[in-house]
């Protein structure tokens, strides 16, 4: 099977599309993913501000109902799945998970850790570094950004409570977003792309096979016949004109072929000829 | 028996000798292809459980190595490489061109495993490593092999007629 012509041809046109159409694909698909993670994890980053925005005048005003009817107003919107603020020692003081508040937060998970993993804690945290992935307990997969809530002079010189002015950062606010959704679409965007890529694979290589066959493999199918050995040779049997130089190459053949029949009668001829010249003188 | 017909024997059985230490060298060279494949199937093994069987590395390293490149970065220039590597092999095949299998394919991918690695995102980006590794050596090995088997076809017509040759002397 592998001597044929055919299979030598279209084995590698086949290979060579399918491998770099397939390397195409899943280097478009990890690319397009990634961008997808960085805009949910962008949009997350600005529910996250918005949140602390929100919550700026309750914090300085003291008003912990407000602060905490808040978080949770806003805890209850599709897709949310945590948010919480908890203080400089870990201590969480807001919750949409009324039954956490009073905790303290677990520092070497992975989103703490970009500031805790040294002696002293990181006052500055690059943005993609306040993102992190994780399958939380209802096995949800989570996209989670933590916001510090930086002090600032109207914090430390507020009259009705106070910071000191050393301390850089009150307390972080942490958001978990449900990826489902984004999770859906890069399900629905990898079939699509297979879909596309086997489309684009029964054409590449259907029509390269299609066009060998129709230029090379039936016209040399025809050539193999008419000058098969195995055939009692008919000199009317010829390839058609209209297939390149194969045809050419039938044509010599034929001519050939009927160049040597002719000499194989003239032979036969002067055989005859002589035969009843040697009759005659017999006689 | 003359001196003419013994050393025209003795030639026609060096001949022959010749011709099976051809065949035999070519059929060790026809499967050459599958041990590349074979090394860069166990190359992808641990590259494939990355996550599971290396530690991260320490911030120290991550230091010393400086900035990883973006991981668009090293899929473009993956692209680019098998690209550029499969027209060389088909070129190879329009020409006939006896070359080996190049190991050093494994070597340039081991370095992209490795790249990925570092950017940490080598989970996302390891079935197109492998896949187009998988491409170039497959075509390799298919042109090597269809090469070889070409010769190894020549060279058993060859050993028939002489062994006739032998046969009728």
């Amino acid at each position: 099977m592998f001597q044929s012509i055919a299979t030598r041809s279209i084995i590698p046109v086949g290979l060579a599309v399918t491998g770099f159409v397939a390397v195409c694909c899943l280097s478009l698909y990890s690319i397009m993913k990634q961008d997808m993670i960085d805009d949910a994890a962008q949009n997350g980053r600005n529910i996250a501000n918005t949140v602390v925005l929100s919550t700026r005048y309750a914090m300085l005003n003291n008003d912990r109902q407000n602060l905490g009817n808040i978080i949770a107003n806003i805890g209850q919107h599709q897709g949310v799945e945590h948010l919480r603020i908890f203080n400089h020692d870990g201590l969480i003081n807001f919750s949409r998970n009324q039954s956490e508040i009073g905790h303290k937060v677990n520092k070497k998970v992975e989103g703490c850790s970009g500031c805790h993993s040294g002696v002293k804690p990181a006052e500055q945290l690059a943005t993609e570094k306040q993102t992190r992935r994780f399958v939380n307990e209802r096995g949800v997969e989570v996209l989670a950004m933590s916001q510090p809530i930086y002090n600032e002079p109207s914090c430390s010189t507020s009259t009705c409570h106070y910071h000191s002015k050393e301390l850089k950062v009150l307390g972080m606010l942490d958001i978990g977003l449900d990826q489902g959704p984004l999770q859906n679409s890069l399900a629905l965007m990898r079939y699509r792309m297979i879909v596309f890529t086997l489309m684009i694979l029964v054409l590449t290589v259907g029509g390269v096979a299609a066009l060998l066959n129709r230029s090379f493999f039936i016209p040399l199918k025809k050539l193999v016949a008419v000058t098969s050995i195995e055939e009692p040779y008919d000199s009317e049997k010829k390839l058609e004109s209209g297939y390149g130089e194969l045809s050419i190459l039938a044509r010599n053949f034929h001519s050939l072929i009927v160049r040597l029949n002719n000499t194989r009668d003239s032979l036969d001829r002067c055989r005859s000829c002589s035969k009843e010249n040697d009759d005659t003188k017999a006689n | 028996m003359t001196n003419q017909e013994t050393s025209r024997e003795l030639s026609l059985a060096e001949q022959r000798e010749a011709l099976l230490v051809s065949i035999r060298r070519l059929r060790t060279r026809a499967y050459q292809g599958m041990w590349a494949i074979a090394t860069f199937a166990c190359v992808s093994v641990p590259a494939m459980l990355s996550d599971r069987i290396f530690s991260p590395l320490t911030p120290e390293v991550k230091k010393m190595l400086g900035t990883p490149p973006t991981s668009n970065m090293i899929s473009a220039l993956l692209v680019v490489y098998a690209f550029s590597a499969i027209l060389l092999v088909l070129g190879r095949i329009t020409n006939s061109s006896p070359k080996a299998v190049s190991f050093s394919h494994i070597g340039y991918l081991t370095c992209f495993y490795a790249f990925y690695y570092y950017s940490g995102v080598l989970p996302e980006n390891f079935w197109a490593v492998l896949v187009a590794g998988m491409t170039i050596l497959s075509l390799e090995s298919y042109h090597i092999w269809s090469l070889s088997m070409a010769k190894i076809r020549e060279d058993e017509e060859a050993l028939a007629l002489l062994e006739r040759r032998m046969k009728i002397s």
